[in-house]
């Protein structure tokens, strides 16, 4: 391994910002902290964008390796240990203070640091440990951090770790267990959901030593938890997907159940609160928390054979049975040479990667689920239509829907009606049956919603609500879209950058009971 | 400001003439002018607001009144806003008068026609043109300093003290301010708005202020405040080093942050000051 020594401070960061590119997340979302006397920093729950690269990716985040030396051999990575690249590292003291003067300056929003193993997991996540304790105490820095959790570190690093971070992340990497031992042969399924596990265990019994604070799965279980008075199947609790209908495959059920909570048991117990102040958080002085903007975790998409199908199936897993945050998905770059991968300058498959950004967004905020959307007949996204506008033309029995009536959930079902626009509509409605007009002020996209949806009782247009037809129509519209998108210009921006501050807020209940009741 | 109309010419009006009361651009202005609308007592449809300006078109048939500006006033306006509608309906109004479009003067005052009349659930009632209107200005008020709390940048002056210029198309300024207050209460900076000449400024462990920034020599004397660019050079290689290339898409990167923004910004500044 060629380890250069005496680099200059903007030679290691071409490299370390370099190797660290390939991670999709840069949000700094999730935890709204007010700034202090005394500290420079502060936090904004719905993240701050503060710049866009020439590859349209939002720039949050000071995105750096803390060393891309590394004994691990990912196939996929380009500083696997094969790799015959240039090796560097930081020392902690250059990465507080790249933060510190770009934060000033107000270029970052914070840090997200990542790491290559060297050493040993366990040595890296000490290093880990000091610049991020350096970085909270030294510098007093109390803007927004995430941190790469290294798979198969030991349960007390990673708590010490969660303790100085806001986010915390452990990338699943490849869909299934197969894939993993294909290409990742120092990674286990075991080694990566076993942190994940232990993070999401903190955070649930830190929620529970601060009750104020509600986490977003408590908040996503009031909303999933609404009267079922819609058409739609009801929504199953947590453990969804171990009770599988017959018509789930042998195959799906053991990727999931891949993820099931048998094996991942960790046993781990926060310490009591008393403890928590020396845990070296510079926010100890308030009360230290545990990952407070939850983790997040990337599926590498393309490099392995996996249908949309398993994969968000698994999406829905972590998100349901581990509490993520947020999962990224992110298409594969063809960067090593390698017979067990896509050949190297191959295009990632942005399109695959940008319909399973919409379907995630389906799964958490629409109440849809995984087999609603998918099955094994239909394994694959349609790269003609969106997820959603997909589902709305295979059930067109379920339609039209009228708009002065329907409830939140239904509403959501329409392609062209969003979360913001639902809102919209069950708060606009209680003073006055709406129009389509009116629709249109709420942000209703009416060309896609208008054969969804009828208006005191009528449809905008005469049309035959079949199949073929709608299909036709959409089709053409969601070309359209396609074609912006492809060319940089359209919804890309709604569905994976901006994150969702906005739309987590769900509607009351009073909003419910207004819709559910009918009575507006 | 002119007085074209005396106020007391009002009562001479014929039946069918519309009042305007011209007003200045910022809020205070704008609540200014709301308050002296609406005890003319001359009735909604006979007043209209208008934000005076070269934009501005003369009417036939109306009279107009110049507002002066009145802080007491504007208090009065506002206060009664928050409390007899609600605090986010002030908030909305607030930030819809920060906007840049010639009609927000006039659709706030249809707002608070509405508003005074339902209370509360006015921010509800989007079927209403005026409820609309406003939510809509306030919406893009409030996208454009989402916009400012990442895209201002800052540079390190000679004194120590941290300088962001900023060109924004809205009024954004009071709203953008108090972020950095909280975000960097222990440091000297200070954000210069050159569109409206005017400056927010933070002295370490103190509160902001704004200060007009018309007098002659301004601009020349913060250009001779510039110091190094040490940072400056490390932000642009992070920004360069951080694409993927074959995911490169500048229409993309365009349409998330157009070029009107990336004037004052660190990493598209390239050529000057070599
Ligand atoms: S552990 Fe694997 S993915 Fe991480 S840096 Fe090393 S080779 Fe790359």
């Amino acid at each position: 391994m060629l380890i250069l020594e005496g680099l200059s401070l903007e030679e290691k960061l071409q490299i370390l910002s370099d190797a660290a590119k390939y991670d999709a997340a840069c949000t700094s979302s999730g935890v709204d902290r007010q700034g202090a006397r005394g500290t420079i920093g502060s936090a904004s729950a719905c993240g701050i964008c503060h710049s866009f690269a020439a590859d349209g990716r939002c720039i949050s985040l000071l995105k750096i390796l803390m060393t891309n030396e590394c004994v691990f051999d990912c196939k996929y990575c380009i500083n696997r240990k094969s790799n015959d690249v240039v090796r560097t590292s930081f020392t902690p003291e250059e990465i507080c203070r790249l933060t510190m003067e770009f934060y000033r300056r107000n270029y970052i929003e914070g840090l997200f640091l990542s790491s290559g193993v060297a050493g040993s997991p366990n040595a890296t996540m000490e290093r880990l440990i000091e610049t991020l304790y350096l970085l909270r105490n030294k510098y007093r820095f109390r803007g927004y951090i995430h941190v790469k959790g290294i798979p198969g570190a030991s349960p007390d690093r990673v708590e010490r770790l969660g303790f100085l971070a806001d986010r915390m992340s452990v990338n699943l990497e490849l869909p299934t267990g197969d894939s993993l031992r294909a290409l990742a042969p120092h990674k286990t399924r075991q080694t990566i959901l076993r942190p994940i596990r232990q993070i999401q265990q903190g955070m649930a019994q830190d929620r529970l030593l601060l009750p104020e604070s509600g986490g977003w799965s408590r908040r996503q279980e009031e909303a999933f938890a609404l009267p079922q008075v819609t058409s739609m199947p009801p929504l199953e609790g947590g453990l969804a997907l171990e009770g599988h209908r017959d018509r789930e495959d042998h195959k799906n059920r053991r990727i999931v159940s891949d993820l099931g909570s048998g094996i991942l048991t960790t046993g781990y117990q926060l310490p009591q609160y008393s403890d928590l102040r020396h845990r070296g958080d510079l926010l100890a002085s308030e009360q230290a928390r545990f990952v407070p903007a939850g983790q997040s975790t990337q599926i590498i998409i393309g490099a392995t054979p996996e249908t949309d199908y398993q994969i968000v199936s698994v999406a829905e897993a972590l998100y349901q049975k581990f509490d993520l945050k947020r999962v990224f998905y992110s298409a594969y770059v063809g960067i090593n040479d390698d017979s067990a991968l896509p050949a190297v300058g191959e295009k990632p498959p942005l399109m695959r990667e940008h319909r399973l950004y919409q379907a995630d967004w389906l799964l958490r905020f629409y109440g849809f689920r995984a087999s609603e959307l998918l099955d094994e007949a239909r394994p694959n996204f349609n790269v003609l239509l969106d997820p959603k506008c997909d589902w709305a033309v295979r059930h067109l029995d379920h339609f039209p829907v009228e708009v002065n009536r329907a409830d939140y959930y239904t509403l959501l079902r329409v392609p062209g009606i969003g979360v913001k626009s639902a809102r919209r509509i069950l708060q606009a409605r209680r003073s006055s049956s709406l129009d389509f007009a009116d629709l249109k002020k709420m942000g209703v996209v009416l060309k896609r919603a208008h054969y969804f949806i009828t208006c005191k009782g009528k449809m905008m247009h005469r049309i035959r609500l079949e199949e073929n037809v709608v299909t036709t129509c959409l089709v053409d519209q969601n070309r359209r879209q396609n074609w912006q998108w492809e060319h940089g210009q359209e919804s890309y921006r709604q569905m994976s950058l901006f994150d969702d501050c906005k739309v987590e807020r769900m509607p009351t209940v009073e909003d419910q009971l207004a819709s559910v009741s009918g009575q507006f | 400001m002119v007085v074209r109309e005396n106020v007391g010419l009002i009562g001479d009006r014929s039946p069918g003439d519309v009042t305007v009361f011209l007003c200045g651009p910022e809020p205070e202005d704008i609540f200014t002018a709301v308050y002296d609308a609406w005890a003319s007592r001359l009735g909604h449809d006979n007043v209209r607001l208008e934000i005076d300006g070269p934009q501005r078109q003369i009417g036939l048939f109306c009279q107009y009144v110049s507002v002066v500006r009145d802080l007491e006033k504007a208090e009065k306006v506002s206060r009664s806003i928050a409390r007899k509608i609600s605090w986010e309906a002030y908030s909305g109004v607030y930030r819809a008068a920060l906007s840049f479009e010639v009609d927000r003067a006039d659709a706030i005052y249809r707002f608070l026609v509405v508003g005074f009349q339902v209370g509360a659930d006015v921010i509800h009632r989007l079927q209403h043109p005026a409820v609309c209107r406003v939510f809509e200005l306030s919406r893009k008020v409030g996208n454009e300093t989402h916009l400012f709390l990442g895209f201002t940048r800052f540079a390190q002056w000679k004194n120590g003290v941290l300088f962001a210029r900023m060109a924004p198309k809205c009024n954004v300024l009071p709203l953008v301010a108090p972020h950095f207050d909280d975000r960097m209460s222990g440091e000297n900076w200070m954000i210069y708005d050159e569109i409206r000449h005017k400056a927010a400024v933070h002295p370490a462990g103190g509160s902001w202020f704004m200060v007009d920034t018309v007098d002659a020599g301004w601009e020349e004397w913060i250009q001779s405040m510039d110091d190094g660019q040490q940072w400056e050079d490390l932000w642009r290689t992070f920004v360069d080093h951080i694409v993927i290339e074959p995911r490169r898409n500048p229409g993309l990167q365009r349409s998330l942050l157009p070029l009107w923004y990336r004037k004052n910004m660190t990493e598209h500044q390239r050529t000057e000051k070599v």
